[in-house]
C-alpha cells in the first residue's frame, strides 16, 4: 500500500507517480534477492557494535564519537554508491522527490534488506526525512545508561552524505529519532545544500 | 539471538575496510598497535558470534570438537564457508588453512608482511570464539599466497 499522502498535496501527482513508487520497490527487492551477496546480519551488527564501543573509549566525548561515526560511514558511502549503481541499474535521478524515493527504496533494500520510507517531503526547502521501521544496526543492541548524547547510527547519516557526495550533491544527514532512545522509529532528515558542478570538460556535453 | 536477518556481504566487506583505514590512521607508524586494535575489536566479536553459532549445540566433548567447531560451523558463520585443513601437533598448537580466505578476496597482493592489518580482526574473531568456548589462546595468521591464508592457534593451556 503506498500512500498517497506522502508526496503532500503540492505535487500533481497521478498514477505514473504511484507506479514509480511500485517500480522503485520492485527493483529494490529485485535487486535484494537477485544479485545481492548476503550474509547473516549478526555478524555485521556485532562488529559494528564493537566499533562503537571501542570509539567511545578511545574519544575524549561523545561528540567526538559521533562525528567519528558520521565520518566512517561518510568513507563507506563513497565506496558503496558503485556498488549502488551497478547493481541496481539507476540512472540520473530526475529530481530531488526521486532521489528520497530511490534511497528509500532501493538502496536501503539492497545493503540492509530493509526498506524506509520517505516522509516530511518539502521540495522549497529541499529537505524530506527517511523513517525506518526496521533498522538492522539496532537489533538486540541497548544503549548504556551513560551513553549522553550518543548517536549510535550516526554511520547511516554518514553514508548517504558521501554516497550523494558521490553523485554530485552535497546533504547535510541528521539523526532525528532513534528507536534506541525510545522513539517508535528511527528516522533520517536529509536536506540538499546544493548540487555540486560536474567534473566534466568545458565544451563535452 | 538468532534473528534471520541478512545484509548485504558489502555492507560488512566495506565496514571491515573502514575499520583497517581508521586503525592505520589512529596508529600511524605503529603497525603493531593497528595489528592490536583490530586484533581486539575481532575478539570481541567473536566471543558474542561464537554464542549465537553454539546455541543448540551439544556439549563438546574434547579439545578438538571445540577447535572442528570452529573450523565448521563458525568459519561459516563468520567466513563462508569451511576450513580446508585442519592439523595439529596434539601439544596445543592447532594449524588452520583456509584456502580462499574471504576478507582478502578484494585486497591485491601485497608484500608477506603488509597482511597482518588484514588479517588481525579474523585472528581475534577466531580467539574470542574460541576464548568463549573455554580455549584461551594465540591466533596469528600468514599469507602465502593471497587469499589462501593459514591460521595458528596456539592455546594457552597445552592440553591434547
Amino acid at each position: 500500500v503506498y500512500k498517497r499522502q506522502e508526496y503532500g498535496n503540492k505535487l500533481n501527482v497521478g498514477q505514473t507517480v504511484v507506479f514509480a513508487m511500485s517500480k522503485l520497490a520492485k527493483i529494490g527487492d529485485q535487486a535484494w534477492n537477485g544479485n545481492t551477496e548476503k550474509i547473516n546480519a549478526e555478524l555485521f551488527i556485532l562488529t559494528y557494535g564493537a566499533l562503537v564501543s571501542q570509539a567511545l573509549k578511545e574519544h575524549e566525548s561523545v561528540a567526538d564519537v559521533n562525528a567519528f561515526l558520521e565520518q566512517t560511514g561518510y568513507n563507506i558511502g563513497l565506496r558503496l554508491v558503485d556498488e549502488f549503481l551497478a547493481r541496481s541499474g539507476i540512472g540520473r535521478c530526475g529530481d530531488w522527490k526521486e532521489t528520497a524515493d530511490v534511497i528509500a527504496k532501493v538502496g536501503f533494500k539492497m545493503f540492509l534488506g530493509v526498506s524506509a520510507q520517505v516522509v516530511g517531503f518539502d521540495s522549497e526547502k529541499k529537505e524530506f526525512s527517511l523513517v525506518l521501521d526496521d533498522n538492522p544496526l539496532t537489533e538486540f543492541v541497548e544503549l548504556p545508561d551513560d551513553a549522553g548524547e550518543l548517536i549510535y547510527c550516526n554511520v547511516l547519516c554518514g553514508v548517504l552524505r558521501g554516497a550523494l557526495e558521490m553523485v554530485q550533491m552535497s546533504v547535510e544527514c541528521t539523526y532525528v529519532r532513534c528507536t534506541l532512545r525510545g522513539d517508535d522509529a528511527s528516522e533520517i532528515k536529509i536536506v540538499l545544500k546544493e548540487i555540486l558542478a560536474d567534473s566534466i570538460p568545458a565544451g563535452e556535453d | 539471538m538468532p534473528s534471520g536477518r541478512q545484509v548485504a556481504e558489502s555492507v560488512f566487506e566495506l565496514l571491515l575496510v573502514e575499520l583497517v583505514c581508521t586503525a592505520r590512521a589512529q596508529h600511524g607508524d605503529d603497525a603493531d598497535k593497528a595489528v592490536q586494535s583490530l586484533t581486539t575489536l575481532g575478539n570481541s566479536v567473536g566471543s558474542r558470534l561464537v554464542e549465537k553459532v553454539a546455541l543448540d549445540r551439544a556439549r563438546f566433548v574434547s579439545t578438538l570438537d571445540i577447535v572442528k567447531f570452529v573450523c565448521k560451523e563458525l568459519w561459516n558463520e563468520a567466513f563462508g564457508k569451511q576450513v580446508d585443513n585442519l592439523r595439529t601437533n596434539h601439544r596445543g598448537v592447532f594449524v588452520l588453512i583456509d584456502n580462499k580466505f574471504r576478507y582478502l578476496r578484494h585486497i591485491s597482493p601485497l608484500d608477506a608482511r603488509s597482511y597482518a592489518v588484514y588479517t588481525a580482526f579474523a585472528c581475534g574473531l577466531i580467539a574470542g570464539a574460541l576464548g568463549a568456548l573455554g580455549l584461551p589462546c594465540q591466533v596469528t595468521a600468514e599469507v602465502t599466497a593471497c587469499p589462501a591464508t593459514t591460521f595458528t592457534v596456539k592455546l594457552e593451556e597445552a592440553k591434547a
